[in-house]
This record gives structure tokens, C-alpha cells and sequence, in this order.
């Protein structure tokens, strides 16, 4: 059946075109990559048709399927443009696919073993002495019977002491499915016997589901069919249970007066909230730096900006006011440091929690700028890139904004993707900017720049332009030979009417940089 | 500027941080701070958002320069304050600055992480950790640099001495500092501590080989004892790349560096107590091939020495005793030097071209001797009763590769063509092995080498076939063996007198028949008769016993003139016989003087015999076997010379065959380049000649000259050395 949903039909759109970012940014949304488009065409079959490298890899790493032995994955490997592709798509082997991640999906994995940050605040006791050590949090995010037991019997205490009969060996296979490490290839049908009786008791239906349908089936190909079928499902379930928590953290946030000072009996109250967090974090609005709000929030999850990953693995204060007990994991009866988060936007604050719990990628347009300059003080890279692509996204975005308040902006935050933007709106309107003071402005500037960045003659911005100025007219060095050879000749070939306008646009631009008395 | 709005990141930094100054005063402190190990005091979040809001304004290169000039500053503080060069301490001291600052380094970097991405790769500057630890390098570890040198290479070398104990985990923290440190490209220890490590290292290990005191033949395995433990000490706290470059400089300073002393006092030491474990692990120690081809040129050089002194034992009787033992020991000695040799690993070679080489060598400044020795070897080898067929196969086998040693090939092919025709004639050998042994031959020597004794099989087959014939024709009363040899093949020298000597009727008789039929069959040619070569057996009853005595042919006709008389004198038996003089002298002594074989009285007794001398029949004759055998004995002074005076022709005959070999060479080389130069040509025939004798210059002089005079070659008008082909 051909998708309907839109998201897909997007992302198909961009693979045509090779827009990695773009496709990056739907593919966050929760868009199932092995579907089909009403041509029965898979994403992948698109950008390995068309020759985009950068965009397959990034597809086989974000979970779509090349099956060889299927009509679909076949059809890839044949149509592939290049050969380099061709080999990356046959190197893909389908029992391979199981460790295939989302990336908010690998960053909880990592989380289950993280030693480094030591947030776990929770351990569990088995009768053959192994202990396994768990987020409280996750724990309660992902499944409501845990999520019970952690407000009930487990509220008070972080050593839990586990029934004899539970084995640790299971429990492990548990705890990995929780946090997303991929488990499922290696589950044994021993395994699975006791997986069973947990899985019922915690209501861990899409596990039972999962173990019910590979129950006897030892065939290996038709098991890891079964297996990446599910592994969609279950990505796209956790991302869910994200998404409520996230939800969870904008509702539970707090107002706070800083003149008064918080009271600590809000941060208690807080503490001990639903989600159980392990951190506050801050935001104080731009025009009254005396109020903010106060976002329970959790380390583990902050830590996939290399900001908060640096503040909380060096030894500055904030890192230092947590205290471990013994068994290695925090003690949760001191109080909660709080850090603030570096904007004045709660529509900011939010959408960087989403992207960080739940990879949500969609940036209003509005938001797009306050979004890129919060994402560059946190180290978050793909965010900045999601937020650019929303501004080239939007065709009303000029309504508000200049196309060189783009370019300050990309210069400011190193982000190529909106200075070949900006070039090429202009490259489109050279008839309106190259009367604009602005546009000098921007060419010195861009003149500037360069002397810090390498010693060569060319302005770069002029050159993305003459770039697209090629680009739109579809003129290529080549003809541009022909006609230069044809001239010498005298010849009388008459060239054709886009060359004409190509030369005008070329032109214009010269002109503004005789005057302004640049070689470049 | 522009209109933009951009609210950037409000934060704690940013109301405290507005002023440039104001920032650098929190980093500052900051700074002080984490030095001292207080960063827990900090707050990240301030000290970032400072820094952030400084790069974001542009300020970047300007706090990079502050950051500088602060560890700059504590740097020299912690200089002056806790380093004294002078102070035993100091390792300790170095490595306590270093571990502070590593560590708050780190600490400040991950402060300036937003200054190392944006303004250190835009401006392509190091980062701000880089920047310290090469701060760190400048001003710290150049000024101790000697002294830290110093204190290190003491402290390894004490670990070589076992003198004192030594700090390793100091060390290897030491070497982990120099490892992190880098210069431009390479680290710190690679550019700078290395290159010095390695000369001391050098340095100590040439001093070990000067004091060596040991025995001189367990030099190979001091040096493998010396290399275990510097590989124990340098495991303890260096790389392994660092690790081989030592073991390489040690080889170098014990063994290469040393080469002349391996070479000329270890190695005869080590051959001469015949320790040859130790010999092959000096070829493992060498790992440098220009070495092992050093040694293996000294290790040639005592092989010929040991060869040479191989004496000939000349207490024996006999010479062809001297002969087999000599030639035994010679490939005793090949023998051990080769299963030594197959003790290597395959990489060596080139070290069986060495041994054969050192051989060849002493062989060949035997001269003649040793090409007459190994045909006498062979020629006993080959009368060697078959039964021990095995044992002789082997060792002929062992002395064909002597053969190939040898440089005189042609003498001793001269001397064996004699052998093999005596062996033939007297049947002293199996013709199967001596068949099997020339294949052996051919196939070393080339075609040429076969075709005479090929010639002499043939002779001796086709004499069979028509002794045979002629039996069925003539009645013979006795029995005879006759042999028709084709006179190209076989060495001997034709006798023209023999035709003259009178024969016992019977024998007259059975030569005339013989001739008769032979000239029957093979019409057109002409037998000549040999009687020296011959033999013949009698049987005569002794006074005592009977015995069947086989003597030479002259000797028989001489005894069988006493079946007519009773006694003679030498004139008488000249004039009966007419057997020329020197023979009849030689075949008197052989039967009437000769100890074992007096089968004539002879008057008077003494040693020398006189035309006057008178015999008669000794019919006291008594032998320990019924068969005797009558040796003809040879001349005083045959033992003297190296040839006995028959063979002293074929030295004349073969000093001429060089000539002519030569001569031939000469030709055939001018025919091919038309003309040539003296010293080329000389060359080539010297080459071509190599495998049978070396072309002395005289010799080759003297056939160029003869050449000349014939007119086979002329020289150019105008330059006397070029010589012409004349066809």
C-alpha cells in the first residue's frame, strides 16, 4: 500500500533532490523509511537512483531496509547510480540491521552503561549477585507498571532487592529494551521463556507482541524480517513515551520570582514530581530578568548537548554538588542544582527539550533565529542545521526578515548551508540588491572575513552568487568557452536568450564591484 | 548594523561580562582557581556563558592572547618557585608541574571550548590545551632540559648496571609527558629525547663492548644476554617503536660497529672451540646484511686457513694413503662448515657461496696437489671391493663436489683418463661403477669429460666380443685376454721398440693368430703391440709350494727363458729378448730384488743390478697365498717428484694442451669480435678457461705469440695492444 502521509511524500520529494538535512529533519518526525510512494518507490530506491551517497548512508544509519533477497532491495542495488553506492548498498547486510539507530534512540542506549556521568539513581539487586543500575525516570517513561512502582514501593528507596526468582540474565534483556539497545536479535528462546512472564506482568505489550511472533521460528533471514518490521514500531513507541514526558516537563514547569528568591519547598515539591528529575533547569525571559520559569528536567538526556555533557562530566560546581552512594549512583536526598538554559524563549526552551528527548526537528520559522543562536551556545549542531532548514524552508520568511540579516547570521554562526542560501536569493533578486548599501556592506564584510581565513583573492560570497547566477540561467563553463571562442572568430552564431540575461545579471555584479573598486 | 534582532543567549555572564575587562577578570581568577585545585568552587555556566559572550563580540583573539599570557605567567612562577635544576628532586618536581598542569588544563579547556571552535580553527591557532602544554614545553622542560636529560639516562643506566633501584613508574610517566608534548609534527620525545636516548644508549653499550673481558667465544651469547635485559628494562616504561631502535643501536654499537673484533678474534675463537650455537647466533645478533656478508668474508677467510692447515700426513707409505686422507679431511671440513650452514634460516643465501668459496680457495693454493690427490681419492674409492658399494657411492658422490671446487680441472682429468685405463686394463674395478661414476661425471663436467673413457668401454666391449670370436676359431692351449685399444683414447704412449722383442713361441704363435684374424676382420688397420700393459699368470712348483704368480708381461718373458736355461746373466737375457734396457732393468728388480717377489737368485746380492750380473731360478720362492702377484716396481726417485717419470710426460703433454686450449680460445674469441685488446681478451679467455685451469699471463702471452707467428692473428699497425682476427 502507498503511503498517504505527508511527511513521507516530503521526504521522498528531498531524496529525489539530495537534501541530506532535509531529510534528516522528516526523518525525526517518526516517518517509516521502508514504505513506498504511489510508484512503489522507497526512499532509498530514490536516492540510490539518483546518485545522492551522503543520502543513502544517512538513510541505512536511520534504519532503512536494503534486503537483497527481496524486490525492493534488489531494485536499490540495481538502480544505483554509481558504483560507490552500489557498494555501500551491498555491503548493508539485513542481520546487521538491528543496531541501526535514531539518534535520540543511540543516545539512551548510551545512557544505560554511562559511566562517565554516574546519573543513575537507581539499583537493582539480584539473587545471583549481579546489580543493574537504571534511571528512575526512563524507567517510569517507558512503562506505567514501573512507573507505579517507583511512586509506591520504590518511592524512598534506591537499592531494590529483586525475587530470587527473577534472573538477572532476563532483567538485563529488560533493561536493555528500555533504553533502546538493540537486544532483540540476541534473545535466546530460553530467554524468551522468562522474558515472557515479565513482559506480561510490566504490560510490555509490544515486547510480548514481538516474542509471541517469533516464537518458533529459528529460520534466521525470516526472524530479522520480523525483527526490523518491529524495530519501527518500537522506535517509533519510544519516541512516544519521550514525547509525553516531554510534555510532562513544560507542564510541570514552575514560575519563580528571583527577587523573593525560590522557595525551597516548590524545588521539594518539584523533586519529588511525576517524572523524578534529576536537575532544574532555568529560563528567564528576555524583558524581566527578575521572574523565569523552572523546568524539571533530566541529565542524562541534557548531556546529548556537548554544553551540558561538559558541565556535568568536568569538575566545576554544578557537577560537584551531586553526591553518590555508595553503589555508585546519586543520592537523591540533596537538593537539585539548577542551571539555566541560555534563552529568554519559553517556545525555545520547549522546542530544545523536545529536540533533545525526543528529536523533534520541526522549527517554527519565527523561532528559527533564537533556535540557531540557543543551539550554537549549546554545542547542539544538527539543531542548528534543522533550524536553518526551516528558514530556507519558508517563502514568508523575508516578510519578516532581510536576506542580510540571514547572512549575518550564518557568518555568525558558521552555518554554510544559510550563506549559500542567502547568496542565492540574492544571486535571484541581483536587480533589487545590487543598489542596496546593505549588499556593500555585506561584500566588505565578506572581504573581511576572509583574511582571517585564508590568503586567496576571491570574495566568497560574490562567488556563491556568480555561482547561482549560472545556476538559474543554466549556463555552463563550457558554453561560456564556446562563446568566448566564437567571438574571436567573428562568428555570427547568435547565442541563446538565457546567456543573454545570464550576462546581464554577470554583469550588474561587476559593475557594483568596479565601483566599489574590488578585484575579485 | 543591521536590524536584525538577535536576543542573544541571556545568561548569568552577560549582565556581570559587558565590558571586555570586566570578563577577563572572571577568567582570571578563574584561572588562579583551577590551578590551585579549587574548580569545584567554580561555575561552569558563568565561566562559559563569559566566554561565550567574549568570542560572540568579537573578542576572541584578544582573550586568547590573556589566556597566553596567564599560564604564561604561572608558569614562570611555578619556575622559579619549586624547580632547582640543582635539586635531586627535580624528576619529581617536573612530573608534579607537569600532572598539575595537564590536569588544569584540561579543566580551562573545557572552559574555552566555544573559543577553541570558533576563533582557534577560524584563526587556525592551537587550542587552548595545545597552547598550554606547548607552554609548558618552552618554559619548563628547555630550561631543565639537560639536567632532566641527565637525571634520566642515570637512572637507565643504572637499570643496565643493576646498580641501583630504579623508579620505572617515574620513568614511564616522564616518557608519557615527552610523549604528549608535541613539537611541530612530531612528539616531543620522537624530535627531541629520542634522537639523544639512542646516542647514550650507543654510547654506554660501546663502552661495554670496549671492557668486554669475557671469553672471546662467548661474545654472541653475552650479546643476546646484554639485549634480553635492555628489552626487560625498556619494557618497563618505553614504546615498542622506541624499543626496537634500541635493540638495533645495541646490535649496532656490539656487533657492527665492533665488526673487526667479532671478525678477527670471536669468530676463529668460536671456530676453533668448534661452538657452533654460538657462531649461529651471532648471525641472528647481525640484523644488518653488510654485516653478516663481513662475517661470513672473516668466516671464509678461517675456513681456508683451517683448510690449509690440513697437513698432508706424510708419516704414511704410501701416497695414495696421503692422498684419501687428505681428500677425507677436505670434506670433513666442507661437510661440518655446510651443516652449519643448513642450520640458518634461508635468509642467508649467500652463506654457501661463502663456505664453497673459502674451500675452493685453500684447495686451489694446493695447486696440482690437490687435483692429483682427489683422483687418487677417486681412483681408491673405485677399487673398493663392490660390497661396500653404498659407503663409496656416497663418498664419491662427496667428492665430485670437491671436483667442483677445484680450479685445476684438467689435471685432474688427465690424472683420472690415466687411472680409469689402468683400472680397465687391470680389471681392478667393476665396469658398472665406474660407469655410474662417469655419469656422475658428464653430468658435472660437460660431454667432453666422458668421451675418452667412453671411447675406452667401448674398446674394451668390442675386444670381449672378438676375444670370443677368435677362440671359436684358433685353438689357444691357454688362457688369454687380448685388448685392442684405439690409441686416441687411451693415454699411453707408443712404444715403438716392442715390435723387436722375441716372444716364447706360444706366445709368438697366439700373437700371430691374433693378428691374423683381427686383420681378417678389420681390414686396412694396424695393431700395434703393448706388452708393458699386459700381464700374464704362471703357475710353477716351488721347492716348497705352488703358486700362480701374475707378473708383467716382461717379467714373464724373462722367467720363461729359464725353462731353457739354467742361469744367465743380463747381457744374455738382453740379447735373447731384446726387451729395451730400462725395462728389463725395471722387470729384474721387480723379480730378482724386490723382497716379497724374488722369484730369480741373483749374483751377487745386491741392490743395483749390472750387465754382469748373473740369475738363475729361486726355487726356494715361498709366498703366505697360493696367487701371487708380481708388482713392477718403480724408480728411486718416482716418489720424489709429484709425477712419476711416465707421468711426468703427461705434465709436458698437458702444459702443451693448455697451450692449445688457450690458442683455441683465442681464436674462437677474435673470430666472433673481429678484433680486440689485449687486456679484454686476456679477460675473456681467462673467463672462458676459468672452469678447467687458470690462464696465467705468460701462458696466454706465449700462445699469442705463437698465433702471431702463424699468422692466425695480427696486430693493428698502429696500436701495438689491438689484435686482428685474420680469416
Amino acid at each position: 500500500m502507498p503511503s498517504t502521509d505527508e511527511n513521507f511524500i516530503k521526504l521522498c520529494y528531498w531524496c529525489r533532490l539530495g537534501d541530506v538535512d532535509n531529510v534528516d529533519r522528516l526523518i525525526s518526525k517518526g516517518v517509516n523509511l521502508n514504505d513506498i510512494d504511489e510508484f512503489n518507490n522507497s526512499p532509498l530506491f530514490l536516492a540510490s537512483l539518483c546518485g545522492h551517497e551522503e543520502l543513502v548512508k544517512l538513510l541505512l544509519n536511520r534504519g532503512a531496509i536494503c534486503d537483497r533477497d527481496r524486490h525492493e532491495g534488489a531494485r536499490c542495488i540495481y538502480g544505483a547510480l554509481t558504483d560507490s553506492i552500489r557498494n555501500i548498498l551491498l555491503k548493508y547486510s539485513i542481520s546487521k540491521a538491528v543496531d541501526l539507530k535514531q539518534p535520540f534512540a543511540s543516545h539512551l542506549s548510551s545512557q544505560l552503561t554511562n559511566s562517565g556521568l554516574k546519573s543513575h539513581d537507581l539499583v537493582l539487586h539480584f539473587s545471583d549477585g549481579k546489580c543493574i543500575q537504571l534511571h528512575r525516570f526512563l524507567l517510569a517513561a517507558r512503562s506505567e507498571y514501573f512507573a507505579a512502582k517507583l511512586h509506591g514501593a520504590w518511592a524512598e528507596c534506591s537499592n531494590i532487592i529483586m525475587p530470587n526468582d527473577m534472573s538477572s540474565q532476563a532483567f538485563g534483556i529488560i533493561a536493555k529494551f528500555i533504553y533502546l539497545v538493540p537486544v532483540l536479535h540476541s534473545i535466546t528462546d530460553e530467554d524468551s521463556v522468562s522474558l515472557k512472564r515479565i513482559c506480561e506482568e510490566a504490560e510490555l505489550t509490544s515486547l510480548a507482541d514481538y516474542l509471541r511472533d517469533t516464537a518458533g521460528i529459528s529460520d534466521q533471514i525470516s526472524k530479522s524480517t520480523i525483527l526490523t518490521s518491529y524495530q519501527y514500531r518500537l522506535t517509533e513507541e519510544a519516541r512516544q513515551h519521550m514525547a509525553m514526558i516531554t510534555k510532562d516537563i513544560i507542564n510541570l514547569k514552575r514560575p519563580a520570582n528571583f527577587v523573593e528568591g525560590i522557595p525551597t519547598r516548590i524545588l521539594h515539591d518539584m523533586k519529588s514530581c511525576s517524572i523524578i528529575p534529576d536537575i532544574f533547569l532555568l529560563v528567564k525571559p528576555y524583558d524581566d530578568p527578575d521572574r523565569g520559569y523552572i523546568y524539571p528536567c533530566h541529565r542524562s538526556i541534557l548531556v546529548r548537548s556537548d554544553y551540558f555533557r561538559v558541565m556535568f562530566s568536568s569538575q566545576f560546581g554544578e557537577a560537584s554538588s551531586y553526591r553518590h552512594t555508595p553503589e555508585g549512583i546519586i543520592d537523591r536526598s540533596y537538593d537539585l542544582p539548577i542551571v539555566s538554559l541560555p534563552t529568554s524563549s519559553i517556545e525555545v526552551a520547549n522546542l530544545i527539550l523536545s529536540y533533545l528527548y525526543f528529536d523533534e526537528t520541526e522549527v517554527p520559522w519565527k523561532l528559527a533565529f533564537d533556535v540557531l543562536a540557543t543551539a550554537d551556545a549549546l554545542l547542539i549542531e544538527r539543531l542548528k542545521t534543522m533550524a536553518a532548514v526551516a528558514i530556507t524552508q519558508e517563502p514568508t520568511f523575508f516578510d519578516l526578515y532581510s536576506v542580510f540579516d540571514v547572512l549575518t547570521v550564518a557568518w555568525q554562526f558558521r552555518v554554510r548551508r544559510l550563506e549559500l542560501y542567502a547568496a542565492k536569493v540574492i544571486a535571484n533578486n541581483i536587480d533589487r540588491y545590487a543598489h542596496q548599501s546593505e549588499f556593500r556592506e555585506a561584500i566588505l564584510q565578506s572581504c573581511s572575513r576572509l583574511k582571517d581565513r585564508e590568503e586567496t583573492d576571491t570574495i566568497e560570497l560574490i562567488d556563491d552568487i556568480r555561482f547561482y547566477i549560472q545556476d538559474n540561467y543554466k549556463v555552463d563553463q563550457d558554453e561560456l568557452d564556446d562563446l568566448d571562442w566564437n567571438k574571436r572568430d567573428g562568428g555570427k552564431s547568435e547565442p541563446r536568450r538565457e546567456l543573454i540575461s545570464y550576462f546581464e545579471d554577470h554583469q550588474k555584479l561587476e559593475n557594483l564591484l568596479n565601483e566599489m573598486g574590488l578585484n575579485a | 548594523m543591521f536590524k536584525i534582532q538577535i536576543r542573544s543567549p541571556a545568561g548569568l555572564g552577560d549582565k556581570t561580562g559587558s565590558t571586555f575587562d570586566a570578563s577577563w577578570k572572571i577568567l582570571e581568577d578563574a584561572i588562579e582557581m583551577i590551578f590551585s585545585g579549587r574548580s569545584s568552587e567554580l561555575s561552569f555556566e558563568v565561566l562559559f556563558r563569559t566566554v561565550y559572550s567574549v568570542v560572540l563580540r568579537k573578542q576572541g583573539e584578544q582573550l586568547y592572547e590573556r589566556i597566553h599570557d596567564a599560564i604564561d605567567r604561572k608558569l614562570r612562577s611555578v619556575k622559579t618557585s619549586s624547580l632547582n635544576v640543582k635539586s635531586t628532586s627535580l624528576l619529581d618536581d617536573i612530573l608534579h608541574a607537569w600532572n598539575v598542569q595537564r590536569e588544569s588544563l584540561r579543566v580551562i579547556s573545557d572552559v574555552t571550548m566555544y573559543l577553541d571552535k570558533v576563533y582557534c580553527k577560524e584563526s587556525r591557532k592551537p587550542f587552548v590545551y595545545d597552547m598550554g602544554i606547548d607552554l609548558f614545553h618552552n618554559i619548563i622542560m628547555k630550561s631543565s632540559k639537560d639536567q632532566l636529560y641527565g637525571l634520566i639516562m642515570g637512572q637507565i643506566n643504572n637499570a643496565r648496571q643493576s646498580i641501583a633501584d630504579v623508579d620505572f613508574q617515574q620513568l614511564k610517566y616522564l616518557v608519557e609527558m615527552m610523549e604528549t608534548v608535541a613539537n611541530t609534527s612530531d612528539t616531543y620525545f620522537l624530535a627531541e629525547f629520542e634522537p639523544f636516548l639512542l646516542r647514550e644508549t650507543q654510547a654506554f653499550y660501546s663502552r661495554v663492548a670496549e671492557e668486554y673481558e669475557g671469553e672471546l667465544f662467548t661474545y654472541p651469547s653475552t650479546v643476546e644476554t646484554l639485549l634480553t635485559k635492555e628489552q626487560e628494562i625498556d619494557a618497563k616504561f618505553l614504546g615498542d617503536s622506541v624499543r626496537l631502535k634500541i635493540s638495533k643501536e645495541i646490535r649496532g654499537a656490539l656487533i657492527s660497529e665492533n665488526i673487526q673484533f667479532v671478525g678477527m678474534q670471536v669468530l676463529p675463537s668460536i671456530l676453533d672451540s668448534n661452538r657452533f650455537t654460538e657462531l649461529k647466533l651471532l648471525f641472528e645478533l647481525c640484523d644488518n646484511s653488510n654485516d653478516r656478508k663481513k662475517i661470513w668474508k672473516h668466516l671464509s677467510q678461517c675456513i681456508t686457513k683451517e683448510g690449509l692447515n690440513i697437513n698432508e700426513d706424510l708419516t704414511l707409505k704410501k701416497k695414495s694413503q696421503v692422498a684419501v686422507r687428505w681428500i677425507a679431511e677436505v670434506i670433513k671440513l666442507n661437510e661440518k662448515y655446510e651443516g652449519f650452514f643448513n642450520t640458518l634460516p634461508t635468509s642467508e643465501p649467500n652463506g654457501l657461496k661463502y663456505i664453497n668459496e673459502a674451500t675452493s680457495a685453500f684447495l686451489n693454493q694446493n695447486g696440482k696437489t690437490s687435483a692429483e690427490y682427489l683422483a687418487i681419492y677417486i681412483d681408491s674409492m673405485l677399487r673398493l671391493p663392490s660390497e661396500e658399494g653404498d659407503m663409496t657411492k656416497d663418498r664419491l658422490g662427496k667428492s665430485v663436489k670437491v671436483f667442483r671446487l677445484l680450479r685445476q680441472k684438467d689435471v685432474f682429468e688427465k690424472l683420472y683418463h690415466q687411472q680409469l685405463s689402468k683400472r680397465l686394463l687391470q680389471q681392478r674395478s667393476s665396469l658398472e661403477s665406474e660407469k655410474n661414476f662417469l655419469a656422475i661425471m658428464e653430468e658435472e663436467a660437460g660431454a667432453m669429460f666422458a668421451l675418452k673413457p667412453d671411447g675406452m668401454f667401448r674398446d674394451l666391449l668390442l675386444s670381449q666380443s672378438n676375444n670370443q670370436k677368435f677362440r671359436q676359431s684358433y685353438n689357444v692351449p691357454f688362457e688369454f685376454e687380448m685388448s685392442v685399444l684405439t690409441s686416441t683414447c687411451w693415454p699411453f704412449q707408443q712404444t715403438s721398440s716392442e715390435k723387436e722383442v722375441a716372444l716364447p713361441p706360444a706366445l709368438e704363435k697366439l700373437k700371430l693368430d691374433y693378428e691374423n684374424y683381427y686383420l681378417k676382420a678389420y681390414s686396412g688397420r694396424a695393431l700395434k703391440w703393448a706388452y708393458h700393459l699386459g700381464s700374464i699368470e704362471i703357475g710353477f712348483q716351488f721347492s716348497k709350494s705352488y703358486h700362480i704368480i701374475t707378473m708383467p708381461v716382461f717379467a714373464a718373458i724373462i722367467l720363461m727363458l729359464f725353462e731353457d736355461y739354467d742361469e744367465l746373466n743380463m747381457q744374455e737375457i738382453f740379447d735373447l729378448t731384446h726387451i729395451p734396457e730400462q725395462e728389463l732393468m725395471r722387470n729384474l728388480l721387480t723379480i730378482a730384488v724386490a723382497p716379497k717377489t724374488r722369484l730369480l737368485k741373483k749374483q751377487p746380492l745386491s741392490k743395483r743390478i749390472l750387465p754382469t750380473d748373473r740369475f738363475r731360478l729361486n726355487y726356494s720362492f715361498s709366498a703366505p697365498t697360493t696367487k701371487v702377484k708380481v708388482l713392477a716396481i718403480l724408480y728411486k726417485g718416482d716418489f720424489d717428484g709429484q709425477f712419476n717419470p711416465r707421468s711426468s710426460d703427461s705434465l709436458q703433454d698437458l702444459a702443451k694442451e693448455r697451450i692449445r686450449c688457450v690458442e683455441a680460445c683465442i681464436v674462437r674469441a677474435l673470430k666472433f669480435a673481429t678484433k680486440m685488446y689485449h687486456d679484454p681478451l686476456y679477460q675473456k679467455v681467462r673467463e672462458n678457461l676459468a672452469n678447467r685451469f687458470e690462464v696465467s699471463s705468460t701462458m696466454f702471452q706465449k700462445s699469442l705469440d705463437k698465433l702471431l707467428e702463424r699468422e692466425y692473428v695480427q696486430r693493428d699497425p698502429d696500436e701495438c695492444t689491438l689484435y686482428h682476427y685474420l680469416p
